[in-house]
């Protein structure tokens, strides 16, 4: 990715967002079933691998391109035709049902509109109908019922049905201390089923202790601002937006990793960009990381 | 010959044009991953999986290179 020509890059992101969305309307009708959830794709000549993954970053190149596009003017027609782009990626995943991505997709829409220079009255009206939305889909959807009990014991400190994972989180997070019981030292990985990829910040936390977390932070926000300090530098509109946009999804995902991780949000399986375990998770954070390596570039002129 | 002097060109200006600081964070990050992913996993896939106790690890890692 950070070899090509940036306008090369343009091109091909099209292509494989195209692609990858192929692959994403497939997933219902040909998709792996794992706990409840038809989120995989198993192809014989390709890894288990999940789509949404691939259309991720291209989703954000693409919106981009479009709302940076100087040929129309009307900005709403703009706004329209992103958002019924990112509305079809949401819809697929809500299919699925994979309530974080969708919520990480509208989040990843919403920033670019605001980069754009949205009217914070179109922005604040847009907010307040997602959430009317979302409370909709969880609470008269039977498919999003687990939604529900989940957001409904998160609120309730005594039910234990649906804690179990975030109890046990919070409890090795504390075990663990300021500095961590020692490498293999740890019991969460063997109590969760899923502590390598959704509690890899708690694992890590009960092994190293709070200060290897804390250095984890440091390290993401390092890279966070030296990318925007970038995008300050920056003239070009598309440029600016897609690097925005990457930034912001790996900063929503580590945020939203973490604070589930510590019981500040109800349960979802987002992994920790870069560090958790997981094919489809760590090519799209490769292609991301590419896509960011190549806007940063230095212009030769 | 000429193929080789167009890659050691190619590679040449990519290393030459790139954020450095960028690309330095990403690689550490990513090795940060990888080590997470051979200490703190590797009892998940032999105790359960009853598969190779380095499975994680090494699926990681050539996911990582790929």
């Amino acid at each position: 990715m950070s070899f090509l020509n940036q306008d090369t890059l343009f091109k091909f992101s099209i292509i494989i967002f195209v692609i990858s969305i192929i692959f994403l309307f497939l997933v219902p009708i040909i998709g792996v079933e794992v706990k409840g959830s038809k989120r995989w794709i198993d192809l014989y000549f390709l890894p288990r691998f999940q789509p949404i993954e691939l259309v991720k970053p291209f989703l954000i190149v693409l919106l981009s391109i479009i709302l940076s596009n100087k040929k129309y003017n009307n900005i709403f027609l703009k706004y329209l035709f992103s958002f019924m782009i990112t509305l079809s990626v949401a819809l697929l995943l809500i299919l699925q049902p994979d309530l974080g991505q969708t919520i990480l997709v509208f989040f990843g829409w919403s920033v670019l509109i605001f980069i754009s220079g949205v009217n914070i009255i179109f922005l604040s009206t847009l907010f307040i109908s997602f959430i009317l939305s979302f409370l909709y889909l969880v609470f008269f959807v039977t498919k999003f019922e687990y939604i529900k009990n989940r957001l409904i014991s998160f609120f309730d400190q005594g039910s234990t049905t649906h804690n179990f994972q975030s109890d046990k989180a919070i409890e090795s997070i504390t075990s663990g201390g300021f500095f961590g019981k020692g490498i293999g030292e740890g019991t969460l990985k063997s109590r969760v089923p899923e502590a390598h990829t959704d509690y890899i910040i708690s694992v890590i936390s009960e092994e190293f202790g709070v200060i290897a977390i804390i250095l984890i932070i440091l390290l993401f926000l390092i890279f966070i601002y030296s990318i925007f300090k970038k995008v300050y530098l920056e003239s070009e509109e598309k440029v600016k937006l897609v690097l925005v946009g990457c930034t912001c999804l790996i900063l929503m995902q580590a945020i939203i990793h973490i604070g589930v991780n510590i019981r500040l949000f109800p349960t979802t399986g987002i992994t920790l960009p870069f560090i958790s375990y997981g094919g489809s998770s760590i090519i799209s954070i490769s292609i991301i990381s590419g896509i960011i390596l190549n806007l940063t570039k230095r212009k030769i002129i | 010959m000429v193929n080789k002097k167009t890659f050691y060109n190619l590679y040449y200006e990519w290393w030459k044009n790139i954020d450095k600081f960028i690309f330095s964070l990403i690689v550490l990050l990513f090795l940060i991953g990888l080590f997470f992913s051979l200490v703190s996993t590797s009892l998940i896939a032999s105790d359960k999986l009853k598969n190779n106790g380095f499975f994680f690890f090494f699926k990681h890692f050539f996911f990582i290179i790929l």
